[in-house]
C-alpha cells in the first residue's frame, strides 16, 4: 500500500537532523532503517508529516572503544554489529541476539538504535540493553544527556525519547570477569518476534554464581530484568539444581499478554525455562 | 469483546443517578477526546491516539438510547470511524446502579467492537488498553459519582471563545435544534496542541448553558495518553490503534450533555 | 539389406523425457526480466482502488462518496448501486446438487456486506496514489447484523443468518454411500458387525493460498473489444465466465495472463475485481489497472480448507477395516465462487485412502458464515481427505494396540491387485504401495530412530521422538470430463494443445494449460524435443493468451502434463504423421518404408538419404515440391480427454522431535518416496516434492486463518499469518519409485499436489507419536508450540488461539474468545 504523502528531510548531520526534527513540527518521525516505520505508513497506522531520514549521517555509524565501554553508534546496522569485533569482544550477547533478528535483508537495512528506539518489547535488542545496562546518549535541543536501559524503555513502543530528540549512540559497559551470555530466542519461525526470549550473561567466580543479569523479552509492556532470578543467583552454586531453583522466579514481576501465540501463564512457563536453560548456558553448565 | 466493570460508591442510588447522567461531570472522567457537536442526545466527537510510530484519529457519534430511571440502567450505544478508512468501533455501554443501603454498587458493562486494520494483528492490544482504559475510567467516575451532588465539574477548564458557526469539511454542518444553523468547531493544526507525548490528559468541560458548538482548539483532540492506557499492554506491533477505538468510545459513551 | 541397421547415430540428441533441464523460464523470472501485470503501463491507464468493508456483517446505509469523487485526480467512485444493473453475479460452476443454496454474489456489495473485506465501492483515479488516498474519504454507514462464525452453531436450532434473505446457513448436503451406489457394502452393517469403532472430529483450519504475486488486473477497451492481462491461472475460463457475467460477446473478449507469480488454486477464479475492472474501463472507456495490497490479498482473495470432519471407523480385532463413515462441515464463506461446492467433493471420493474398506459413506453439509469465501487450495479436498483417513488409521492401530504400519499393510491394496475399483467406485491406476513404503523407511532411517525413540521415553528425555506415516495416494489429472459431468461440473477437463512448424525449423508448442510457475515451458520442451526430434533450444512453448491459445481449460489439479502433455504429444505425433507423407514424397519412397529417428526421416536400408523435419518445415513452407492433394502444413493439434484420473502415491516418514518443556516442535528427518509415474523433469519434480512439502508441513505446524468474535481477520499480515521459509523446514529426504500412468501416452501421474497432500497428517502423526504416552491423542492443527504445550500439560487438543488478550485491572474481565471454537474442540478430538 501506499503510505499518505509526507515531506523528505535527509540531513547529514546530527544538528541538522534536530533541526529537521524542530521544523517538522508535532508528526516528524525519525526514519532509521525503515523496518517498523515504512510498514506501519504503507499500512496507513502512521502519517508522519515529515520523515527525516538520518541513513546519511555519518557519525551515526560504526562501533568504537571509550574506556570503559563500547560505544555503538544508533545507526549502525544490525549485521554491522555482529561483524564488528568489538562486540564480539565485550559483548557477544549483542551479537547472539542481533543474529536472531528476523532475516538478512532487515539486518542489512535495520539499525541497531533504530529497534531500540522503537521499544518493541518483542523486539529482541531491547532486552539485552537492559541485561547490559547499557546507557542511551541523547541530543535534544537543549543538548546531550544519558539514559541508562532502566529508564529509558517507558511503556510498550515508548521510550524516554522526546519528540524533539535523536538517539545517538549506546554505550555499552565492558564487562570486567568471567563473564558468560547466552540469548535464548521462542518463536515459531525464523523471521518471527520473540515469543519470549531471555537474555543472560552471568560472571561465575571459584565454582559460584557471582552476578547474573537476565533480560526478558516480550514478558510485559517494557523489557524487564528478571531480577528475583537474578537476586537468587547471586552467589548460588554453578549446578543445574541451583539454576532451576532460581529461575523458577523468572516470571515474578512480569506482565506479559494474551496473544495468536501465547496466553499469559504460557508466557510465564516459557520465561522459566528459557531462564534456565539461557542461565545454564551462559554458566557453561549443562542445564 | 465484553469487559465489565463494577465498583461501590458510598452515595445513595438517585444520586449516584443524577451523576451518571450527568454527562458534564463523567466526561472529565475519560482520558482525553474532543467534542465536536452535541444534539440533544447526540454527541459528536473525536480522539486522536498516539502509541510510538502509529498515529490513529477516530471520530463518531454516541447517544443514550436507554434511560430506565426505575431500573437505574443507562445504555449508550457509541459508533467512531478511523479518519484514514482504517476501520469502525462500536460500543454498546450499560451502566447499572443498584443500592446497597447507603451506598451504590454500580456495574458498567461494555460491548466493544473494532474492525479493520487494528483488529487484524494477532498481538492484539484492544483488550489490554480497552480493559486499562475502562479501568481508569471506572476509578475516576468511582471517584466523581463517590462525590455526588456535592461536586462540581472538576475538568480543567480551557480556552473558549465566542461560539461562531464554522463548517467542519469532515463533518459537514450538523444541525442542532436549540443553537439553530449548524455549527461545529474549526479544526486547528494539531501541531500545538498535542506537542508533547505523554501527555496529560485533557478532559473536555464547559458549562452547561453553553451552546453545543465547540470552538477553536478545544476541538482538537489531545492525544490519548498511551503511556498511561496502554501500559502494561504488551501489545502486537501495529495493533496499538486498537487503543483508539476503546478510547474514543468510552469517550463518545461520556462525553458531555446538554441538559 | 546390411546386417546393421543404418542410423544416424552421431546426429541422435539424448533423450529429452527424463533430464533434470534447468527451466527455461527461470531467468526471467527469477531476474524480474519479464512483464507482471502490475509491470503493465498503457496509455492514459487509470487506477482503481477498492474500498473493503471493515465489518462481516452488515445492511449497508448510505455511502457518501462526494468526497472521493472531489478529490484530486479521481476521476470516478462507484458504488454497488451504481454497478447493480450489470455486475450480475461472481459465477459458481460447480452446483454439486440441484438443490444447492447460491445466494448470489455481487462483485460489490449492493445491500448487505457478509464479509470483512468484501468490496463497497471502487476509486477510479490518475494515480494509484490518488486513488489510494481516495479510500480514505469515502464515508460508508454500516448497520450491523449479527455475525455467523461457527459452522456448529451455524446449523443449528434458532441461528442467526449469514445472509439474512436465506432460510439457513446450510449451502447444499452432498452424500455418497458406496451401499446405494453399489461399490460396497452397507455402511450402518458393516458397523453393526465391527469389533471396533473409533470416531474422531478433526479441524482442517482455514488456510490462505499467499500466492508471491499478488493479484492484479489490467483491462484495454478497443472499440467494442476488450483485452484483459490478469495474474491469473484461469484465462480461458475467465473468458467464458466474464463473458457470461457481463454479458461482453466471447470473441469481443481477449483475457492474458502474463507470467504469473503462483497460484496454489488462489487463482482458480473469477474475481470480484476483475469484473470490477472490465465494468469499470467499459463504462469509462480507458484502460484500468488494479493490483491489490499484500493486506487485501490476504483479507479477500479467496481462503482454502475450513472443515470439520467427523470420521468413523469399524474393524475386527484383527485390524481388518470394515467400514468408513465421513460426515464434512464445509466453511462455504460468504460466498459460492466459482468451485467453492466442490472442493469437498473433490476429497469425497478419496477417503478411503489406500485401503480396502468394504464399506464407505461420506456426508458432506457446505456452510455459509461470514467469513472470506473458500475456494481452491493446493489439493483442493484431497489433502482433507488424506489428512482424516491418514489420522484415523493412527487412532485405530492405537485403538487395537497394532504398529500403524502394520495396521496400513494389513489393508492397502497390494501391488498385484491394480487396476483396483475402491468402494468410492474409483479405478487406481497402477502402483506398489509396499515398494514406496520399504524405501521411504530406508531413507529415513526407520531403525535407527525407533530405538532413539525408546531410548528418550525410557530417560524421560524432555526432548521426546515420534514417528508419523502417511501412505497416500491422490486422485490427479483433473479430469475425465464425464465424470465432470457426472458431478455437475460445469466444464470439461479435457485440454488442448498445438504445434505449429516454423520455416527455419524452430517449433512453437501452443497449450491450453497455462502456468504459473510450474515449468511447463521447460517440460512442454522436453517432450516435442523427444517427439519431433528437434533441440530443445528449438522449441518456444506459448500460453496464457485466448488470442494465441484459443482453446484450454489451464492449469489446476496436477493436470497439465497428465492432460496438456498428452495433448502435446498427441499433437506432436501429428505433425509427424503428417510429416512422414511430405518426407515420403521428397525421399521418393513409400511412407512405410521410411523410419523417423533422431528427428530425421529416412528409407530403411539406405544411408545418406535422411531429411529432418526441421527441414521438411522449410520445405513445408515452400510448398514448390508437395504431394497432391496435400495441404502445404504441418501444423497439427489436439484435444485430450482422459478417460480416467491418474493416482499418484507415495509414503511419507516424519521423525518429529517434540520439547516437552515448551510445546517446541521440530521436524527431525522427513523422508517421502512418491510414485508420479513417468517423470519427465526431476528438477521439476523435485521442486514441487518440496514445495509441497512445505505447505502441507505448514498446515501441520504454522498457518491458519484466525477470525476473531467479530469476524475479524486477526492474522491479516504475514506477521500473523506465517509462512514458513526455507529456515524454518528441514532437509527432504525424497525417493521416487516409477509405475507409469496407463491413462496417458506419457505415463505421468502429476506431481504438483503429492507434497502438499501427503505431508501434513504424517506430520501431526509425527508429533502425536511423541507424546501419546504423555496421554495425547490429538492436537488442533497448527501445531503451535503453545497448543503442544497445552495438551502435554493440560490434556485435551490445544484449544484456540487467543485472538483478544486479557488484562485484568481492578474489576475488570474479560471473554478471551476465538472465531471458531467450540466446546467439542476442547475435548480431545473426540466427539
Amino acid at each position: 500500500m501506499i503510505p499518505v504523502a509526507f515531506d523528505y528531510a535527509r540531513p547529514s548531520t546530527i544538528d541538522e537532523a534536530l533541526q529537521a526534527l524542530a521544523d517538522g513540527g508535532e508528526d516528524a518521525k525519525i526514519l532509521a532503517g525503515g523496518q517498523s516505520l515504512i510498514p506501519v505508513m504503507r499500512l496507513r497506522l502512521a502519517a508522519p508529516s515529515t520523515v527525516v531520514d538520518l541513513t546519511r549521517v555519518a557519525e551515526l555509524r560504526g562501533v568504537r572503544e571509550d574506556g570503559d565501554a563500547i560505544v555503538v553508534g544508533a545507526m549502525t546496522t544490525h549485521s554491522d554489529v555482529v561483524a564488528d569485533p568489538l562486540i564480539q569482544q565485550h559483548a557477544p550477547l549483542i551479537a547472539e541476539a542481533t543474529e536472531t533478528v528476523a532475516d538478512r535483508q532487515v539486518r542489512h537495512r535495520g539499525t541497531f538504535g533504530g529497534a531500540l528506539a522503537h521499544a518493541d518489547p518483542a523486539g529482541d535488542l531491547p532486552a539485552v540493553a537492559l541485561a547490559l545496562d547499557a546507557g542511551f546518549v541523547i541530543a535534544g535541543p537543549g543538548g546531550r544527556r544519558t539514559v541508562p536501559a532502566r529508564e529509558f524503555f517507558v511503556d510498550y513502543l515508548t521510550t524516554a525519547l522526546a519528540e524533539d530528540e535523536i538517539l545517538v549512540e549506546v554505550r555499552i559497559p565492558k564487562l570486567a570477569g568471567q563473564w558468560g551470555m547466552r540469548y535464548e530466542k521462542f518463536n515459531r519461525v525464523a523471521q518471527a518476534w520473540s515469543i519470549v526470549a531471555v537474555a543472560a550473561a552471568v560472571r561465575r567466580e571459584n565454582g559460584h554464581i557471582a552476578e547474573a543479569r537476565i533480560g526478558l523479552t516480550n514478558m510485559g509492556p517494557t523489557p524487564l530484568r528478571a531480577t528475583a532470578t537474578e537476586q537468587a543467583l547471586a552467589g548460588a552454586a554453578a549446578d543445574a539444581g541451583a539454576i532451576a531453583e532460581a529461575a523458577q522466579h523468572a516470571a515474578e514481576g512480569t506482565e506479559p499478554s494474551d496473544d495468536l501465540n501465547a496466553k499469559a501463564d504460557y508466557r510465564r512457563h516459557l520465561a522459566q525455562v528459557l531462564t534456565r536453560r539461557a542461565v545454564s548456558a551462559a554458566a557453561g553448565i549443562q542445564g | 469483546m465484553q469487559l465489565e466493570n463494577s465498583f461501590t460508591v458510598p452515595v445513595p442510588v438517585d444520586e449516584a443517578w443524577r451523576v451518571l447522567l450527568d454527562i458534564e461531570r463523567i466526561a472529565p472522567c475519560m482520558p482525553g477526546a474532543a467534542l465536536d457537536t452535541v444534539t440533544g442526545d447526540e454527541f459528536t466527537g473525536r480522539v486522536k491516539v498516539k502509541l510510538g510510530v502509529i498515529t490513529m484519529t477516530y471520530q463518531g457519534k454516541a447517544s443514550f438510547v436507554e434511560k430506565d430511571e426505575a431500573a437505574h440502567r443507562a445504555v449508550i450505544d457509541a459508533r467512531g470511524k478511523d479518519q484514514r478508512g482504517n476501520g469502525t468501533a462500536a460500543a454498546v455501554v450499560t451502566a447499572t446502579l443498584a443500592a446497597d443501603g447507603d451506598r451504590t454498587r454500580v456495574d458498567v458493562l461494555t460491548d466493544l467492537n473494532i474492525t479493520g486494520r487494528p483488529a487484524q494483528f494477532g498481538r492484539g492490544v484492544m483488550t489490554d488498553v480497552g480493559n486499562k482504559l475502562l479501568g481508569q475510567f471506572a476509578d475516576k467516575l468511582a471517584a466523581q459519582l463517590g462525590e455526588g451532588d456535592r461536586a462540581q465539574p472538576v475538568a480543567e477548564q480551557v480556552p473558549r471563545p465566542v461560539a461562531e458557526p464554522v463548517t467542519d469539511p469532515a463533518m459537514g454542518p450538523v444541525a442542532d435544534p436549540a443553537t439553530g444553523p449548524a455549527t461545529v468547531p474549526e479544526v486547528t493544526p494539531i501541531t500545538e496542541v498535542v506537542r508533547s507525548v505523554p501527555s496529560i490528559p485533557r478532559p473536555v468541560e464547559e458549562p452547561a448553558s453553553v451552546p453545543a458548538s465547540r470552538p477553536g482548539s478545544a476541538a482538537d483532540p489531545e492525544p490519548i495518553n498511551l503511556l498511561e492506557v496502554a501500559g502494561g499492554a504488551a501489545a502486537a506491533r501495529y495493533a496499538g490503534p486498537a487503543a483508539a477505538a476503546a478510547v474514543l468510545l468510552l469517550v463518545l459513551v461520556f462525553v458531555r450533555r446538554r441538559r | 539389406m546390411t546386417a546393421v541397421e543404418d542410423r544416424p547415430v552421431a546426429e541422435a540428441p539424448a533423450k529429452e523425457v527424463g533430464q533434470a533441464r534447468k527451466r527455461k523460464e527461470d531467468a526471467r523470472l527469477i531476474t524480474g526480466r519479464t512483464t507482471w501485470t502490475d509491470n503493465m503501463v498503457l496509455p492514459g491507464m487509470l487506477h482503481l482502488a477498492v474500498v473493503r468493508s471493515p465489518v462481516a456483517h452488515a445492511r449497508l446505509g448510505a455511502i457518501d462518496v462526494e468526497a472521493a469523487r472531489s478529490a484530486p485526480n479521481v476521476v470516478a467512485v462507484f458504488t454497488g448501486r451504481d454497478l447493480a444493473e450489470e455486475q450480475g453475479s461472481i459465477p459458481c460452476a460447480w452446483p454439486v446438487t440441484p438443490e444447492m443454496v447460491n445466494p448470489g454474489h455481487p462483485s460489490v456489495a449492493v445491500d448487505e456486506v457478509n464479509h470483512v473485506g468484501e468490496a463497497v465501492a471502487v476509486i477510479v483515479a490518475r494515480s494509484k496514489a490518488a486513488a489510494q488516498d481516495a479510500v480514505e474519504l469515502v464515508d460508508v454507514d454500516y448497520d450491523p447484523l449479527p455475525v455467523v462464525l461457527d459452522m456448529e452453531q451455524a446449523l443449528g436450532e434458532g441461528t442467526d443468518l449469514t445472509h439474512d434473505h436465506l432460510s439457513s446457513n446450510e449451502s447444499f448436503r452432498w452424500i455418497f454411500d458406496a451401499g446405494d451406489a453399489g461399490t460396497g457394502q452397507a455402511t450402518d452393517q458393516a458397523f453393526a458387525d465391527a469389533d471396533v469403532v473409533v470416531s474422531r472430529r478433526f479441524v482442517q483450519q482455514r488456510l490462505i493460498p499467499a500466492f508471491m504475486e499478488p493479484r492484479s488486473t489490467v483491462v484495454q477497451p478497443q472499440g467494442d473489444n476488450y483485452t484483459m492481462w490478469s495474474s491469473t491461472q484461469v484465462p480461458h475460463i475467465l473468458r467464458i465466465m466474464l463473458a457470461m457475467v457481463t454479458g461482453i460477446p466471447e470473441h469481443k473478449l481477449r483475457v492474458i495472463a502474463p507470467d504469473v507469480g503462483g497460484g496454489f488454486g488462489g487463482k482458480l477464479q473469477v474475481t470480484p475485481e476483475e469484473v470490477i475492472s472490465l465494468l469499470v474501463a467499459r463504462r469509462l472507456g480507458k484502460p484500468v489497472k488494479w493490483t491489490e495490497t499484500r493486506s487485501e490479498s490476504l483479507m479477500s482473495a479467496h481462503h482454502g480448507r475450513d472443515q470439520i470432519q467427523y470420521v468413523d471407523i469399524a474393524a475386527d480385532r484383527e485390524g481388518n477395516v470394515l467400514g468408513l463413515k465421513v460426515h464434512i462441515l464445509a466453511d462455504m464463506g460468504a460466498y459460492l465462487r466459482l468451485v467453492s461446492p466442490g472442493v469437498p467433493i473433490l476429497g469425497a471420493f478419496m477417503y478411503p485412502g489406500i485401503y480396502k474398506f468394504p464399506a464407505y459413506r461420506f456426508d458432506c453439509q457446505g456452510v455459509f458464515t461470514n467469513k472470506t469465501p473458500t475456494d481452491a487450495y493446493r489439493g483442493a479436498g484431497r489433502p482433507e481427505a488424506t489428512f482424516a483417513i491418514e489420522r484415523i488409521m493412527d487412532e485405530l492401530a492405537v485403538e487395537l494396540g497394532m504398529d500403524p504400519l502394520e495396521l496400513r499393510r494389513k489393508n492397502w491394496i497390494g501391488a498385484g491387485e491394480f487396476p483396483f475399483t475402491t468402494v468410492a467406485g474409483l479405478e487406481y491406476d497402477s502402483g506398489d504401495y509396499d515398494g514406496a513404503t520399504e524405501q521411504a523407511l530406508r531413507l529415513l532411517g526407520y531403525d535407527e530412530l525407533r530405538e532413539e525413540q525408546r531410548r528418550r521415553r525410557e530417560s524421560g528425555d524432555p526432548v521426546q521422538l515420534g514417528i508419523g506415516f502417511s501412505t497416500f495416494t491422490e486422485m490427479c489429472g483433473l479430469a475425465p470430463s464425464r465424470v465432470l459431468g457426472s458431478l455437475s461440473y460445469g466444464a470439461g477437463g479435457w485440454e488442448h494443445a498445438s504445434i505449429r512448424m516454423l520455416p527455419t525449423g524452430k517449433v512453437e508448442v501452443v497449450t491450453g494449460s497455462t502456468p504459473h510457475g510450474q515449468g511447463h515451458e521447460t517440460a512442454w520442451s522436453q517432450l516435442v524435443a523427444d517427439e519431433l526430434g528437434v533441440p530443445f533450444e528449438d522449441i518456444e512453448v506459448l500460453h496464457g493468451d485466448t488470442a494465441i491459445s484459443p482453446r484450454g481449460l489451464d492449469t489446476y489439479g496436477s493436470r497439465s502434463l497428465v492432460v496438456g502433455g498428452a495433448a502435446v504429444v498427441n499433437a506432436a505425433q501429428k505433425v509427424v504423421a503428417k510429416a512422414r507423407t511430405i518426407a515420403a514424397h521428397l525421399l521418393e519412397a513409400g511412407e512405410e518404408d521410411l523410419q523417423f529417428e533422431g528427428g530425421s526421416f529416412s528409407v530403411r536400408g539406405t544411408p545418406g538419404t535422411g531429411i529432418s523435419i526441421q527441414e521438411l518445415a522449410l520445405a513445408t513452407f515452400a510448398a514448390h515440391d508437395f504431394p497432391d492433394g496435400v495441404e502445404p502444413s504441418l501444423d497439427a493439434d489436439a484435444t485430450f480427454d482422459p478417460v480416467n484420473f491418474s493416482f499418484p502415491h507415495g509414503t511419507h516418514i516424519c521423525a518429529m522431535e517434540v520439547d516437552t518443556e515448551t510445546g517446541m516442535v521440530r521436524i527431525r528427518k522427513y523422508a517421502c518416496v512418491d510414485d508420479v509415474g513417468t517423470i519427465v523433469n526431476p528438477l521439476i519434480v523435485e521442486g514441487q516434492v518440496h514445495g509441497g512439502l512445505a505447505q502441507g508441513i505448514a498446515q501441520a505446524l504454522y498457518e491458519e486463518a484466525v477470525y476473531d468474535v467479530d469476524g475479524n481477520l486477526t492474522t491479516g499480515t504475514f506477521v500473523d499469518y506465517l509462512v514458513p521459509s526455507a529456515a524454518d523446514l528441514p532437509h527432504f529426504d525424497t525417493g521416487h519409485t516409477v509405475h507409469a500412468a496407463p491413462g496417458n501416452p506419457i505415463g505421468a501421474k502429476g506431481v504438483g499436489e503429492a507434497g502438499c497432500i501427503a505431508s501434513t497428517p504424517a506430520v501431526v502423526n509425527a508429533a502425536l507419536d511423541a507424546v501419546r504416552h504423555l496421554g495425547v491423542s490429538d492436537i488442533l492443527m497448527p501445531l503451535t508450540p503453545e497448543r503442544v504445550w497445552r495438551a502435554i500439560h493440560e490434556g485435551g487438543d490445544g484449544g484456540d488461539r487467543a485472538t483478544a488478550g486479557t488484562n485484568a485491572y481492578g474489576g475488570a474481565q474479560t471473554e478471551t474468545t476465538a472465531g471458531v471454537s467450540t466446546p467439542e474442540s476442547r475435548l480431545g478430538g473426540d466427539r
